[in-house]
């Protein structure tokens, strides 16, 4: 059965003015599958039509990698920035070989385009969230870069709006499809390495300030849209070098050195940690680390030193009667040297998207859930905003999963969250 | 193709160091313990001030959001209809435990419009301020679209009986945008009330079923029925995963992955399957693997002989999550098939399950059916190190059928172990067929390094190395290389010394690639020795290399820098010193370059490199860095290194 009503994101009149002052964007909001010019290739019903939202240089690593799958059309690109629409326009169209990628400024322009099922979203951080609710909200299914969330509250509000909506989400942290951290986990999961006691998440420097950068004159809208590039958060004067990826390391815009590869490697640890339905109910800042603990007695060290050299996202989990450590560079330590002999060689890097990829939309046809689902990415990244809270406020907080509460520390409550910037809201 | 994707992992690579480069280039201002309760009148204070600049003012927003209490509603309150700061006075007022905040954004609601407005519903919203009821339900007649949406969530969030009852009128309005924003907000109401009261929470989803929305909402509305209904929602679910409508169909699909599993849902979703058209029954399988039921893996398996490609292929990924032991013959059987595609899907499967019970199931193979199926068995022992497969490999070496000999060999490579190494290294000795040595060569080096015993599989090999015949002897030897360790090392030096040229030409190679610091000591040694230049040159580059490549410390590296150059007879090795000496940060690194600086030779490269290390070290160590910077601009001619340390020597001043 067609759809009855054109889904309708919300601001109708926003849409209105819009397809009315597009000037030079031509932006049909239904595309016909002859136009895709992929007659022959997939069958119809099993092609999936992507739309991309903000992809700098890692979001275009990843529509390359998506570009790559024969069951893809990819056919609009929104960004606040007319030079990185441009580029993206032109890796797709060249791709295609014709001049159908479709450039749009404001989101509801994308989203509300019946024709596209799925989002990839690889805007800076602080656009994650809200992006993949409205495309949730909208009928899409969506894979997101990392991190996924700014706060406790963003978290929760991903993972029950994906569930609410049935929509597919892939958090794009890739190494659960990645063989050296996938044989590590299933070491762990042997129980080769004895009962799990302690696992360790390489993470970066905690620290982002709250300072603003000198105020430059405000570029012409058409170029950037400063208002929508800042989206949800808290308005400050623009500076070209936040626009240009200088945003991270700042509090408005980014959740920090732990989120930052902790979406990643904390991620891994509650997977090795059989924890994808919890966080650790206790955080100890120490210097730029923080120790945490599972309810299950297992220990989880996030930080930033003392790592073997294995490449970047290093992870290491300890049993009673050995151990494993690997990084992105696919290479993997073990102890006792018994375990050597069951260690493959592994030489696709971390960063890999491609079976990550493969994976979102295998499942955006089944309605399985993929490796890093909201539910997985939204416990994972609790565990780094919690920590991230413990760091700032420089003292031992306990937290309660099952509320996403801290225990007896209003202070830490109050950081669970943070107002949207009108007219947003999640 | 290659290029393409050695150019994709040196981006990625690149990238990651972009993200670690501009988060560490970030000036971080000390952000750890900002938040002081003490400093609340002094917040409040910039709040109020008509002079504080709009930062000071948004940075007290900030803190007050931790630790503002009653005392500061009321200046924020003032900013809410502050286009500027209304935002930040949100930030400050959400969290703030107190009902007074509720109070004060109920008042602003009602003097505000537009975007402001918006942003006060949605703090409204997140509060959950049930006595804002009466004022949402008003506003869900607003003639601005962003208010009626921003107010009909705000009620979802509230999400009490009074709420949802609003929600379930505004769902009937002739007005679209006032319909589809209470569906939304309907949706979430019902998730508050779906435990406390379930009737409620029934009867607004199978609104929002009913409603006359967009599909994607009814779609939620329906998934809210299944599982709201409980065992009832069965017979639901079943109907929709019959119905034509392929988005009820995909929203069933979802559903039937959370449903709780009761009496007999998992025979009914398996009968469902000879109802449905091929395509539908390979996302049925999905499902059924999904719900991790066995009782579903008789009909998996049986799908394995389904006439369609499609749904065999969802068979054989389903018993990647269903399969047992029972499967593994089946498996194998499609893993050794025509079919390119199914042979390596259940490939991939047979490789994954995880049990003891499949590796013995494989063993279980090996030896008996096709010559195919067979080389697939031995395929898949290799691939998951079945160790207790090694007998039957043994015994498959003397099959008539190469193709089966050249698999076991592949296969004892990966399930060899020290014991069981003569068998590989034995018939490495005996063969006379190229094809066979090629493929022991192979497994030796899979065999060699994964053998923990590293010690006592060096002896062995050496053992092998002195019967072995001339033109195995370099097979041998970089076999030792890979193992490494003192036996091997103290081998190979010695073939250095006293063996033949041929000899020492395969040594001095595998010495050369050695991977670990404790070659270098003997590295140095041969380099110093009385073997032709040849070879004395190939081990000091192989000395430099892991001076360079490996985790040493800097005080190491320079030292170690030192023997390199007093050794180096040719610019050439020189000149490698000299640039692994520009990555040294040290000012050890630094007066070990300022010493070349007038080599004729090489006294180029070295300011270079030392200009470098100044730019490097001017932070942390500007006096000696202005000393060296001098020297360098004394000496350079070279105007681009005369640019660079001027620079640096501005910068150390």
């Amino acid at each position: 059965m067609k759809k009855r009503l054109k889904t309708r994101i919300g601001r109708r009149q926003f849409l209105r003015q819009s397809l009315a002052t597009a000037g030079g964007l031509t932006l049909p909001l239904y595309i016909r599958p002859s136009a895709l010019g992929l007659q022959g290739r997939v069958a119809p019903s099993e092609r999936i039509v992507v739309g991309g939202f903000g992809l700098g240089p890692r979001g275009q690593e990843d529509l390359r990698n998506m570009l790559e799958e024969p069951d893809v059309q990819f056919v609009a690109i929104c960004d606040a920035q007319r030079e990185r629409r441009e580029q993206v326009k032109q890796i797709v169209d060249r791709k295609y070989g014709n001049s159908d990628c479709v450039m749009y400024r404001h989101p509801f322009e994308l989203l509300a385009r019946e024709d596209i099922d799925a989002v990839l979203i690889a805007t800076g951080d602080r656009w994650h969230t809200l992006a993949s609710i409205l495309a949730a909200r909208a009928g899409k299914d969506v894979y997101c870069e990392k991190p996924c969330s700014m706060t406790i509250a963003e978290s929760r509000a991903l993972a029950e709006t994906f569930r609410r909506y049935g929509r597919i989400y892939q958090a794009g942290t890739q190494r659960r499809n990645i063989g050296n951290f996938i044989f590590a986990v299933q070491l762990v999961w042997s129980g080769k390495l004895g009962a799990l006691k302690t696992v360790h998440a390489n993470t970066l420097p905690p620290a982002t300030t709250h300072e603003w950068l000198p105020e430059e004159p405000l570029p012409p809208k058409e170029e950037v849209d400063w208002d929508l590039w800042l989206g949800p958060a808290p308005w400050r004067p623009y500076n070209s070098r936040y626009v240009r990826g200088g945003w991270r390391g700042f509090f408005d815009f980014h959740g920090g050195g732990i989120l930052e590869w902790g979406s990643h490697t904390v991620d891994l640890c509650q997977w090795a940690n059989k924890a994808d339905n919890t966080a650790p109910i206790e955080y100890e800042p120490v210097g730029n680390h923080v120790h945490a603990l599972y309810a299950n007695g297992v220990r989880l060290v996030m930080r930033d030193t003392g790592w073997l050299g294995l490449g970047t996202c290093s992870v290491r989990f300890e049993g009673e009667e050995g151990w494993i450590e690997t990084g992105d560079t696919g290479r993997i330590v073990v102890w006792p040297e018994s375990l050597r002999g069951e260690v493959p060689v592994f030489t696709e890097p971390g960063t890999a998207p491609r079976r990550h990829i493969r994976d979102f939309l295998n499942c955006v046809k089944t309605r399985s859930q993929p490796a890093a689902n909201a539910d997985v990415a939204c416990q994972s990244h609790i565990a780094c905003h919690a920590a991230y809270i413990a760091w700032q406020l420089g003292r031992k907080l306990r937290f309660d999963p099952a509320k996403d509460e801290f225990i007896g520390d209003d202070e830490a409550n109050r950081m669970r969250s943070r107002a949207i910037r009108e007219p947003w809201h999640i | 193709m290659v290029e393409g994707h050695r150019f994709h992992r040196l981006l990625a690579v690149l990238m990651i160091l972009e993200t670690v480069f501009l988060f560490a280039g970030t000036q971080l201002a000390a952000q750890q313990n900002i938040y002081r309760a003490e400093e609340e009148p002094q917040l409040i204070a910039v709040l109020k001030s008509a002079e504080a600049p709009l930062f000071e003012k948004a940075m007290a927003c900030k803190k007050l959001a931790v630790i503002g209490t009653a005392r500061a509603i009321e200046v924020l309150g003032q900013l809410l209809s502050d286009p500027q700061l209304s935002h930040y006075a949100r930030f400050a007022l959400e969290p703030i435990p107190s009902p007074e905040v509720d109070r004060v954004l109920r008042e602003a609601a009602g003097r505000l419009e537009g975007r402001l407005l918006v942003g006060v519903l949605d703090s409204i919203g997140n509060r959950r301020d049930a006595e804002a009821v009466p004022l949402l339900e008003k506003l869900l007649e607003s003639g601005n679209e962003e208010v009626v949406e921003a107010a009909a969530i705000a009620l979802g969030r509230i999400g009490t009986p009074a709420a949802a009852q609003r929600l379930e009128v505004a769902m009937k309005s002739p007005q679209i945008v006032k319909r589809e924003s209470a569906a939304r907000g309907a949706l979430i109401a019902a998730e508050r009330l779906a435990a406390g009261q379930p009737l409620i929470a029934l009867g607004l989803y199978e609104a929002i079923w009913r409603a006359d929305v967009p599909a994607n909402i009814r779609m939620a509305g329906l998934r809210g029925v299944i599982l709201q209904r409980g065992e009832t929602g069965v017979a639901l679910l079943l109907e929709q995963l019959r119905s034509q409508d392929e988005e009820a169909f995909r929203t069933a699909l979802g559903a039937a992955r959370e449903i709780p599993e009761t009496a007999g849902l998992t025979e009914k979703l398996v009968g469902l399957m000879g109802e449905l058209p091929p395509p539908r029954q390979a996302k049925l399988l999905s499902v059924l693997a999904d719900r991790g039921n066995p009782a579903a893996r008789p009909a998996v398996l049986g799908a394995l002989k389904n006439p369609d490609q499609e749904v065999r292929l969802a068979a054989v990924r389903a018993l990647g999550k269903l399969g047992d032991a029972s499967a593994v013959p089946a498996l194998l059987e499609v893993a050794s098939g025509a079919d390119a595609t199914l042979a390596e899907a259940a490939q991939t499967v047979l490789a994954s399950l995880p049990g003891r019970e499949i590796d013995e199931a494989i063993v279980a193979e090996l030896g008996a059916g096709s010559q195919a199926r067979q080389v697939v068995a031995m395929r898949l022992a290799a691939q998951r190190y079945i160790h207790a497969a090694v007998p039957r490999l043994r015994k498959a070496l003397e099959a008539p059928e190469a193709e089966i000999r050249m698999a076991a060999i592949h296969a004892l490579g990966y399930t060899t172990k020290l014991e069981d190494l003569p068998v590989l290294t034995g018939r490495l000795l005996t063969t006379s067929n190229a094809a066979e040595r090629a493929a022991l060569e192979e497994a030796l080096r899979a065999a060699c390094p994964r053998i923990p015993e590293r010690e006592a599989c060096a002896g062995h090999l050496v053992e092998v190395l002195e019967k072995a015949p001339a033109d195995v002897k370099p097979v041998i030897m970089r076999l030792l290389g890979v193992v490494g360790g003192k036996t091997a090392l103290e081998t190979l030096v010695k073939k250095c010394r006293e063996g033949d040229e041929a000899t020492r030409d395969v040594a001095t190679q595998v010495l050369g690639e050695w991977m670990g610091t404790d070659a270098a000591p003997a590295l140095l040694e041969l380099a110093k020795s009385d073997l032709p230049e040849r070879f004395r040159i190939r081990a000091l580059r192989g000395y430099i290399r892991i001076v360079r490549q490996f985790d040493l410390s800097d005080s190491e590296r320079v030292a170690m820098s030192r023997q390199a150059l007093a050794v180096a007879t040719r610019d050439a090795e020189r000149r490698l010193v000299v640039e692994l000496l520009g990555r040294v940060i040290t000012s050890e690194s630094l007066e070990l370059l300022l010493s070349l600086l007038d080599d004729p030779q090489i006294g180029q490269d070295a300011q270079q490199a030392a200009v470098t290390v100044c730019e490097k070290l001017v932070a942390s160590q500007p006096a000696v860095v202005r000393e060296a910077a001098q020297k360098i601009l004394e000496r350079s001619k070279d105007p681009e290194v005369q640019k660079r340390a001027k620079a640096v020597l501005k910068r150390a001043r």
